[in-house]
């Protein structure tokens, strides 16, 4: 006898407990549009529900909903519509006050080129290792390296210090 | 690295999804679902699929085994006699499924033709086009022979090959007489087990019943006509015959149409074994052996004699009376079709010796009258024939 092929409300709520947070903030490093984070958002919970198979375990899950949502912002980068349309709300602001300090990091983090940002947040903030983030982003170890390297280069270069190192 | 770490880590800790996405997203999840609702139906584990494949394959072999038996089981029998003896079988619907031939021109006729799975008007027509074709054709008559299950596809069946018959001499410009009737299982049987068509079975046994000396061996080379002719003027024989022990067999004739049935109901049903001793056969079938310009001479001298007795109508008369009752009376089935059969033979040449309007539809009256009153002309052109289609 075989289950629903989508998954219940259940199901539903404990990925949105676990790993809302992870995807909102893989949205907000790459998108600035609120709608289009609202709307990435909901595609990924979205292909969560309709995934047929069964995961491993929480870190495969996790990792699953995170290379999702990673296509998705890609997706939504490179469309046409984000390409040559300005929302009003481009100015929409994260509603959280952040210090001085830290602000400057995220800004840092926000001026890198798109591919870099995803390996800097998986590297620093999600501790996933260089081999770990080439299996969740189908890239080469190598290449998951040299984008590393790259991205602590550009992030001294923003932040002025030697405060970026490996 | 730690304190960016620590920098990125409390920056993006304030980064997170508000209650409102949060239940916006279960919202929109929840309706996606209701609007496209999939359940279990759709999923087919393993062994159900393999339990699929399995009835699907015992269904096809199922519904293959009983197509096959459908179309491979015979329900008809047609059989022609036109010199060549050829049989049809034919099934249900009405497709030739097999084809046998009864005698050296029957065999070659059928190499020739290839009728199998086609309808079975359409093979007669093929068969009697390469007949014709091939001079095989007698100048007598074409006797086809129908048994089948039921008596509507009969009917049909006979109407159908009489039509395809008559427009195949027809085209050819053949003035050759056509017979077409139905015989019942037994019959067709008895004479499939000779390896003879009905038609000339029958005829063998009409001469039987006023020959009972013979075996079917004797006369299974010889034209229908040429049996049919000799039962009719022994028969005639016996009947004009004072002296009974010359020609006829006493039996046949002191008793008249009452010992006549007993004789024809004894050569169906019960002297089988007699039938079939060849030992017995008599000059007609050493003639056959040795000199077949013998049987013309014979036939044609025996012919003319009859018809300068000029007692034709007495003798034919009464012995397809006789014939019709007997069958009738025994079988219970048979003549009565064959009555019929009469009705429906299709006299091609029948006004050749005059007398088509006066035959009465009767076997001996209709055809035999035909015959006898015809010229020795006509007659002995069948004789030549005769020995053209043997050639």
């Amino acid at each position: 006898v075989g289950r629903e092929i989508m998954r219940n409300e259940d199901e539903i709520n404990r990925a949105l407990e676990l790993y809302a947070d992870t995807i909102r903030r893989i949205c907000f490093i790459h998108l600035k549009n609120h709608t289009d984070v609202e709307d990435v958002f909901q595609d990924v919970f979205l292909k969560y529900l309709l995934y047929e198979r069964t995961f491993d375990n929480d870190i495969h899950e996790k990792a699953w909903l995170i290379r999702v949502a990673t296509n998705a912002c890609k997706d939504v980068l490179k469309s046409f519509f984000r390409r040559n349309v300005t929302a009003f709300d481009e100015l929409y602001k994260e509603p959280f006050y952040l210090p001085e300090e830290e602000s400057e990091v995220l800004e840092a983090v926000l001026k890198l080129p798109e591919k870099y940002r995803n390996v800097i947040y998986l590297y620093y903030y999600e501790g996933y290792s260089a081999v770990e983030i080439a299996m969740i982003l189908d890239k080469k170890e190598n290449t998951v390296y040299t984008w590393l390297d790259r991205a602590r280069k550009k992030m001294k270069d923003y932040l002025g210090g030697e405060s970026v190192e490996k | 690295v730690n304190q960016l770490k620590s920098k990125l880590r409390s920056a993006l800790d304030k980064v997170q999804a508000t209650d409102d996405l949060k239940n916006n997203t279960v919202d929109y999840l929840m309706a996606y679902k209701k609007v496209n609702v999939k359940t279990s139906k759709n999923v087919t584990p393993l062994r159900f699929k393999f339990a699929l494949i399995c009835a699907s394959l015992l269904l096809f072999i199922f519904v293959g085994g009983v197509s096959y038996h459908l179309y491979f089981t015979s329900t008809s029998y047609v059989d022609m006699d036109a010199n060549p003896s050829i049989g049809l079988i034919v099934n249900r619907f009405g497709r030739v499924i097999n084809v046998q031939a009864y005698n050296e021109e029957g065999t070659r006729i059928v190499n020739d033709v290839n009728t199998r799975f086609m309808r079975y008007d359409d093979a007669v027509e093929r068969l009697i086009d390469r007949i014709i074709l091939k001079e095989y054709l007698s100048e007598e008559f074409v006797a086809v022979t129908v048994q089948t299950d039921s008596y509507r596809k009969e009917k049909d069946m006979l109407i159908q090959i009489e039509r395809v018959v008559v427009e195949a001499l027809a085209e050819h410009k053949m003035e050759t007489r056509l017979e077409v009737f139905s015989v019942v299982e037994d019959i067709r049987v008895r004479a499939h087990e000779h390896q003879i068509t009905p038609a000339r079975y029958l005829a063998i046994i009409e001469l039987k019943a006023v020959e009972p000396s013979i075996t079917i061996q004797c006369y299974d080379g010889y034209s229908i006509g040429y049996i049919r002719e000799r039962a009719r003027r022994r028969a005639r024989d016996c009947e004009n015959s004072e002296d009974e022990t010359s020609h006829c067999d006493s039996e046949y004739c002191e008793e008249g149409t009452s010992r006549c049935n007993d004789i024809y109901c004894d050569n169906i049903h019960c002297s089988h074994d007699h039938l079939e001793q060849p030992a017995n056969c008599n000059k007609p079938n050493n003639e056959h052996s040795n000199n077949r310009h013998d049987i013309n001479k014979h036939n044609s001298r025996g012919y003319n004699r009859n018809h300068s007795n000029g007692q034709d109508r007495n003798c034919d008369g009464s012995h397809g009376n006789n014939h019709a009752g007997s069958h009738d009376r025994n079988h219970g089935v048979d003549y009565g079709n064959n009555k019929s059969n009469h009705g429906q033979c299709s006299n091609q040449t029948g006004d050749r010796g005059g007398n088509h309007n006066n035959s009465d539809g009767h076997h001996g009256g209709g055809q035999r009258g035909n015959y006898s009153s015809g010229n020795d002309n006509n007659h002995n052109s069948e004789c030549r024939d005769n020995r053209r289609g043997r050639r």
